[in-house]
């Protein structure tokens, strides 16, 4: 059985598998989300389940403000003994949950998702940052300019370390006399 | 009876095996499970495998399976086109070491632009089991193919 419940105009995708429920969580977790996600917990409750998974493979920010009552709408599910399980909750994610410390859920970790959008931006990421290494013209550029700068270093020091000792030469000789 | 194959690649596919222990375990799969794990290493263990099968036998295990759930590989994604069963695709990926380049992500983003089941996560394996669905092979037009070729590669 599969459904979406629309909540506030937000849908949630509910899957129910050998009376299983799968509920999939939103790309963006606010307040709106948050409260058709409540809903959809109160109907799937009434299924009586023995656990809830939570797919969280399409999720990539979750509101820090609405953390505590989603742990709260969670336990209240966890005292009816359900299980609750979340899958595919990505690294930054995890490390939220982890410092929130919410430890009546459940991450099964070997849960891994792909983004292909994140494939494709990582992928043109890379591509800006090797665009100017391409570039023979900047090359060059950056070389005559680099040995510029060091030539002007070079100039400034050899001024500054003559000034030093001839200073350093007068003192002297002014101590003698 | 579902069947799991990851084809011959020289490169395990363990991510995929381990969605099959979750599936299994959280109660989702509840019938036979064949699965050919190739040069996987983590293959779960309430289920039957082999690292390769026979072409025959291959053939049978495909005709027995109520639907197939495969790695998204050329000779594979052919070999079930050419059956009526429901199937669905999982791309291995080169970031988790599953393949040398991301080019099965590729072919599955644009099989999803034609409606091929596509399992990005553990999620929609579940989804697709809930509700199989077989897509038959899609016809494109060769001009149609070239001039995507072209606006692609330029």
């Amino acid at each position: 059985m599969i459904s979406h419940l629309p909540v506030l105009g937000v849908k949630l995708r509910v899957t129910v598998l050998n009376s299983i429920p799968l509920v999939q969580f939103p790309p963006n977790l606010r307040v709106p989300e948050l409260i058709a996600l409540k809903s959809t917990l109160q109907q799937v409750l009434l299924l009586a389940p023995v656990r809830i998974i939570f797919d969280l493979s399409a999720t990539t920010f979750i509101d820090e403000s609405i953390i505590f009552e989603l742990g709260s709408s969670l336990k209240l599910a966890q005292e009816q003994g359900v299980e609750i399980v979340f899958w595919s909750v990505n690294p930054q994610l995890l490390c939220f949950f982890i410092m929130e410390e919410n430890e009546q859920i459940i991450f099964d970790l070997e849960t891994e998702a792909i983004n292909p959008a994140n494939t494709k931006s990582q992928k043109s990421h890379t591509s800006k940052i090797q665009s100017s290494l391409q570039s023979r013209a900047k090359g060059i550029a950056d070389i005559i300019l680099a040995l510029l700068g060091i030539g002007i270093t070079a100039t400034l020091f050899i001024s500054i370390v003559i000034a030093i000792v001839a200073i350093k030469l007068e003192i002297s000789s002014l101590s003698t006399y | 009876m579902i069947l799991f194959t990851v084809g011959t690649e020289q490169f395990p596919f363990n991510r995929l095996m381990s969605w099959i222990e979750a599936l299994i375990n959280r109660g989702f799969i509840q019938e036979e499970v064949v699965v050919q794990y190739g040069s996987s290493t983590n293959c779960p263990s309430t289920v039957r495998s082999q690292r390769l099968f026979p072409q025959e036998q291959f053939q049978d295990l495909i005709q027995r399976s109520r639907l197939i759930v495969s790695h998204c590989g050329e000779g594979t994604i052919l070999l079930l086109a050419a059956t009526q069963k429901p199937y669905i695709l999982v791309p291995r990926s080169q970031h988790y070491r599953e393949h040398v380049d991301d080019h099965q992500i590729e072919l599955a983003t644009a099989l999803a632009q034609i409606g091929v089941p596509i399992a990005w996560c553990p999620g929609d394996l579940v989804r697709f089991l809930a509700l199989p669905q077989w897509v038959p092979p899609a016809t494109v037009p060769s001009t149609a193919f070239c001039q995507h070729l072209q606006n692609r590669f330029g």
